[in-house]
C-alpha cells in the first residue's frame, strides 16, 4: 500500500494544528505545547510551505499548514489542486482543524510578528488553546476512526 | 503543465490573463467592453467561486490553463499551492501566476462594486475600463509566463 500524506490545515500552522498532529501520531496530548516542533515559529509559518512534522505508525507523512481565516476556501483549493495534478484524494488527505476561538487566536498570532508583543502573546495563545483541547480531541478522534 | 492565473476574485485580471494566454483575446489591440464580457467567467463569479480552480482551456503546447480567486491571501497562496505540489512530487508540473501586481484601482473599485456589492450597472463599466487600462500590463505578464513555460523552467512563480 502506498504511503499517504496527511495535512492538518488551520488558521495558523504553528499552534493548534501541531497539537492535533501530535495527538494523531502519539495518541496523547503533549505535556508542554511549547516543546512541539515549529511551535510559534513565525519564520516557518511565513514561508507558506506545509511543515513536515512526523510519520505515523503506517509511515504516512504528517504535515501542518496555516492558511489564515479562509480555511474552508483553502481546503477546497488544495483538494482541487490534488485532482488537477492527477493525484487522488488518498495521496494527500486534507484535514482542517477548527477551534472555537479561531479569530482570537489568529489576532494574537498576527500581532506576534512584533517581537515585543510576542513575549505577551505566546502565553495568551497557550491559555486560549487549553480551552480547545476537547474540541481538537474530537476532531482528531474522527480522523483516527 | 498546469498554469494557474490567480487574483483576488478570479473574475477580472486572472480571467483576462488566461484569455490572453489561450488566444481568446488579441494581444495587439485593446479589447472592447463587449469582447471582455464575452470571456468566460469575466465579471460573472459569485462568492461561492472563491477558492475554486476553474479550467479556462488548453494552450497550443498542451498546457492546461486555470483561474483562481484567492481573496486577500497574497503571494503566500502561491507558496501554499506550490508546497502542496511538492508534497505530491508534482512541483515541476505547476506554474502559478499572481496577477494582483497588474491590477489598478479602477479594477479594484469596479470589481468590488460589481461582484461584492452586486451593483453591476455601476461597477461593470468601471472594471471594464480599468481592465482596458491594465491590458498592456496583463499582456506583458502573459508573455513572460509563456516564455518561461516554453523554456520549461521549473518551479515558476510569476509576479
Amino acid at each position: 500500500m502506498n504511503n499517504k500524506n496527511l495535512l492538518f490545515l488551520g488558521t495558523t500552522g504553528i499552534y493548534h494544528t501541531l497539537i492535533a498532529a501530535h495527538l494523531y501520531v502519539n495518541k496523547a496530548f503533549p505535556a508542554d505545547f511549547t516543546n512541539l516542533k515549529y511551535w510559534g515559529d513565525l519564520s516557518k509559518e511565513n514561508w507558506g510551505y506545509p511543515l513536515f512534522l512526523d510519520q505515523d505508525e503506517h509511515s504516512n507523512k504528517i504535515y501542518s499548514l496555516g492558511v489564515g481565516l479562509n480555511l474552508q476556501m483553502s481546503a477546497n483549493s488544495i483538494q482541487q489542486l490534488v485532482r488537477i495534478l492527477g493525484c487522488s484524494e488518498q495521496d494527500l488527505i486534507v484535514k482542517p482543524i477548527f477551534i472555537k476561538r479561531e479569530r482570537l487566536l489568529y489576532f494574537f498570532h498576527r500581532i506576534s510578528r512584533f517581537k515585543l508583543l510576542k513575549f505577551f502573546t505566546l502565553p495568551i495563545i497557550i491559555y486560549l488553546l487549553r480551552f480547545e483541547t476537547t474540541y481538537i480531541n474530537q476532531q482528531v478522534a474522527k480522523i483516527i476512526n | 503543465m498546469k498554469i494557474i492565473y490567480h487574483c483576488f476574485g478570479g473574475s477580472h485580471s486572472s480571467v483576462t490573463a488566461a484569455a490572453l494566454h489561450l488566444g481568446m483575446l488579441n494581444k495587439s489591440g485593446i479589447p472592447t467592453n463587449e469582447q471582455l464580457l464575452e470571456i468566460p467567467y469575466y465579471d460573472k463569479t459569485t462568492d461561492a467561486d472563491f477558492g475554486t480552480i476553474r479550467y479556462m482551456g488548453t494552450d497550443e503546447f498542451g498546457n492546461e490553463v486555470y483561474v483562481l480567486g484567492k481573496k486577500s491571501m497574497g503571494n503566500r497562496y502561491s507558496q501554499v499551492l506550490m508546497g502542496v505540489a511538492e508534497i505530491l512530487g508534482k512541483r515541476d508540473q505547476l506554474v502559478l501566476v499572481n496577477c494582483m501586481d497588474r491590477v489598478n484601482w479602477s479594477m479594484k473599485i469596479g470589481g468590488f462594486t460589481s461582484r461584492r456589492l452586486k451593483l453591476v450597472l455601476v461597477g461593470r463599466p468601471v472594471v471594464t475600463w480599468g481592465t482596458r487600462q491594465a491590458f498592456n500590463q496583463l499582456v506583458n505578464l502573459v508573455e513572460i509566463t509563456r516564455i518561461k513555460v516554453m523554456r520549461n523552467n521549473k518551479n515558476i512563480q510569476v509576479t
